[in-house]
């Protein structure tokens, strides 16, 4: 199994913490609005074909939280410095939910982000029926009965949530929560300009929902579809909304077949 | 001391399986729980109550801004209060206050205020509060963690919009204004005396020392637990190095006269009960979003008067229960007069606000409360303090004061 180190980044005047392991091209993995899960069993997989860079976003983890970092576009501004810094422009990259709508952000400001990118249950596009589910008026236990389709079919379950968090590990979900307020407050989740911008986009992309997810419609993997021409859509049968955790074994298949 | 009268303005008929229908009398109760021809009522015997107060010798009264909610029917306290200047001349029109956050431009509020005091000739206290979590991050949908910031600049650009005479010129974070030129402008000078009332955040009691305000604790539970909170203020005034004039504390504190204590109980349980499981009623994740007081208020543990504790509380009390713990003082008027002689003493309580209409309190009760209050109560309480100098208080009724004194 590739090894994943964990080092710190100096960007933009703060520290990135970042995971990074395995070898081969790059890959940049944005993590949602819940925090940096760490490498987890999908990540290990994906490091088996190329070198895998987990940041924890700025206010997140052990990154520092710039003063000036207050909404997703500023988020976005952040993260195309890192790349520029760190020599990965042009590289793949997924994004999971609040990470895939920075990771759109990212395509609508710039055609030198990626070469191929994957929004997996993206935030940032409003849908037309319904609401993205207001994460900030539930607690952690009832977001979690919301993302997992099927806690059963989740087979890192017991190592993810199995034991009560330590303090350490709950101030850390409220540091976490903090910056996802910061960041997606108002308006919640979307940006109502984003549709426009992201007819700019001609990386090949690749938009991947669990097909129950309950926290952003699988209407809204059509209304990217529909605002990034060529774009692919893929919907995860019986998942909710992380497939990656859920199904590990059918994200990977999907990811490695299209990156 | 000061002793004014507060109103909240409820909305009295909620349906007595409320609880059972609706988790939260605030943010999302559906407004089809409204009839306007009882709210037509309740603004004119509310407006009434006011008044009355204002005639029978209540140094000042107050009116405060709530949004969403059936706990007080004010989303505009300004509104309330322009009736109110305009048809009181005795004591100081208390307005607690504006949540300036919510205000674009904030200017709005520094006009409104400049024609409130104007228009009372002078009478106008100006509260600058915060705004709760429900008020402000979800009814008006602020972003909790930059709410406090925004406050301050906004509290700036007011400050600066009556104070600086002549136009001028706010970049701000938030605000960018090419020309602050106020007309009218406030008829106090330097500008209105300021009151912010806070929940007992940390940060706030900072904010009120630094910038020389009072600080009013708008107390739901009473003095006994209200003491811990503003014991917390004066020692924090004491570190600072400040004087611990009672007048930089405001306390707002429930009320309940009658001729014998059994009495108050038949008069006011029902009402009280009401206040307490109805307008109290807050879905806990409304009462606080996450990031809207600082790690450093959470770890000293200063929870919201609302949200779980409160609903859990609500179930469980009686009257005996309110009485014991202190939420309500009530009784005979010389019951009254001892317990709020006890709580101003120990608080140091130099403006003292009174929560008398309390509830689905009908008109006739409540004037039977003031009377009481009035006429049995203040008269034994005002002499407190006396020897401290009030300077957070209207210049032109203060002179009144000391005449009606020296008669």
């Amino acid at each position: 199994m590739p090894n994943f180190t964990e080092e710190t980044i100096s960007v933009a005047g703060g520290n990135l913490q970042v995971y990074k392991g395995g070898s081969g091209d790059p890959l940049l993995v944005l993590h949602g609005a819940g925090g940096n899960a760490g490498p987890r069993r999908y990540a290990q997989a994906l490091a088996e074909k190329f070198t895998v860079y987990l940041p924890s976003h700025p206010g997140y983890g052990k990154s520092d939280r710039p003063g000036w970092v207050e909404s997703m576009q500023d988020l976005a501004c952040f993260y195309t410095w890192f790349q520029e810094q760190e020599g990965l422009e042009n590289v793949r990259a997924i994004g999971f939910s609040m990470g895939g709508w920075l990771a759109a952000e990212m395509l609508s400001m710039t055609g030198h982000a990626f070469s191929k990118v994957m929004l997996v249950g993206a935030a940032g596009i409003k849908p037309n029926d319904g609401e993205i589910t207001d994460i900030f008026i539930i607690n952690p236990q009832q977001i979690r009965d919301l993302v997992y389709h099927d806690p059963s079919q989740v087979p890192e379950w017991d190592e993810m949530f199995g034991t009560d968090p330590t303090p350490e590990q709950a101030q850390q979900a409220e540091g976490d929560r903090e910056m996802a307020i910061r960041l997606t407050w108002r308006p919640y989740m979307h940006n109502p300009r984003l549709p426009a911008k992201l007819a700019r986009v001609s990386v090949p992309t690749h938009i991947l929902w669990g097909e129950n997810d309950n926290l952003v419609p699988v209407e809204c993997a059509g209304l990217f579809h529909q605002a990034i021409a060529g774009s692919q859509v893929t919907v995860i049968p019986n998942c909710g909304h992380s497939p990656q955790i859920e199904k590990p074994d059918d994200f990977v298949q999907a990811a490695l077949a299209f990156l | 001391m000061k002793v004014s009268f507060f109103h909240l303005m409820p909305y009295q008929d909620l349906p007595d399986d409320f609880a059972e229908q609706h988790h939260s009398a605030w943010v999302d109760l559906p407004n089809e729980n409204f009839d306007p021809a009882k709210g037509n009522e309740y603004y004119e015997q509310y407006i009434d109550q006011l008044r009355y107060a204002d005639e029978v010798g209540f140094d000042g009264i107050c009116v405060n801004e709530h949004h969403n909610n059936a706990y007080g029917i004010m989303p505009s306290p300004n509104l309330i209060a322009s009736v109110l200047a305009n048809s009181t001349n005795n004591g100081a029109v208390i307005v607690l206050g504006n949540s300036l956050a919510l205000y674009n431009p904030p200017v709005r509020v520094a006009e409104e205020m400049a024609m409130i005091d104007v228009i009372s000739g002078g009478r106008l206290v100006a509260g600058f509060p915060v705004g709760t979590s429900m008020d402000t991050t979800f009814s008006y949908g602020q972003v909790p963690i930059t709410l406090r910031d925004r406050h301050t600049e906004a509290h700036d650009v007011v400050m600066q919009a009556w104070t600086q005479h002549h136009p001028t010129i706010f970049n701000g974070k938030y605000n960018k204004l090419r020309y602050i030129s106020i007309w009218p402008r406030p008829m106090q000078e330097p500008h209105p005396p300021v009151w912010v009332p806070g929940s007992g955040s940390l940060e706030t009691w900072d904010w009120v020392l630094d910038r020389d305000y009072v600080y009013c604790y708008l107390s739901y539970y009473g003095y006994l637990r209200g003491h811990n909170i503003v014991k917390g203020y004066w020692e924090r005034v004491a570190e600072r190095g400040i004087d611990d004039n009672p007048h930089r504390l405001g306390f707002l504190q429930l009320v309940c006269v009658a001729e014998t204590d059994e009495q108050a109980e038949k008069d006011y349980e029902e009402h009280v009960k009401y206040f307490y499981e109805k307008m109290l009623r807050v879905y806990p994740p409304f009462a606080e979003s996450p990031g809207y007081r600082s790690i450093d208020s959470i770890r000293k543990s200063l929870r919201p008067q609302m949200g779980e504790e409160a609903q859990r509380t609500a179930k469980e009390n009686n009257w005996k229960d309110y009485i014991e713990q202190g939420h309500v003082i009530a009784g005979s008027p010389e019951t009254v007069r001892r317990k709020l002689t006890e709580a101003c003493e120990l608080l140091r309580i130099g403006h003292l606000m009174v929560l008398l209409q309390i509830g689905s309190m009908p008109p006739e009760l409540v004037k039977k409360n003031t009377d009481l209050f009035a006429n049995e109560v203040m008269p034994h309480i005002k002499g407190l303090f006396n020897e401290y100098d009030d300077p957070w208080w209207p210049e032109k009724l203060k002179s009144e004061t000391a005449e009606a004194v020296g008669d």
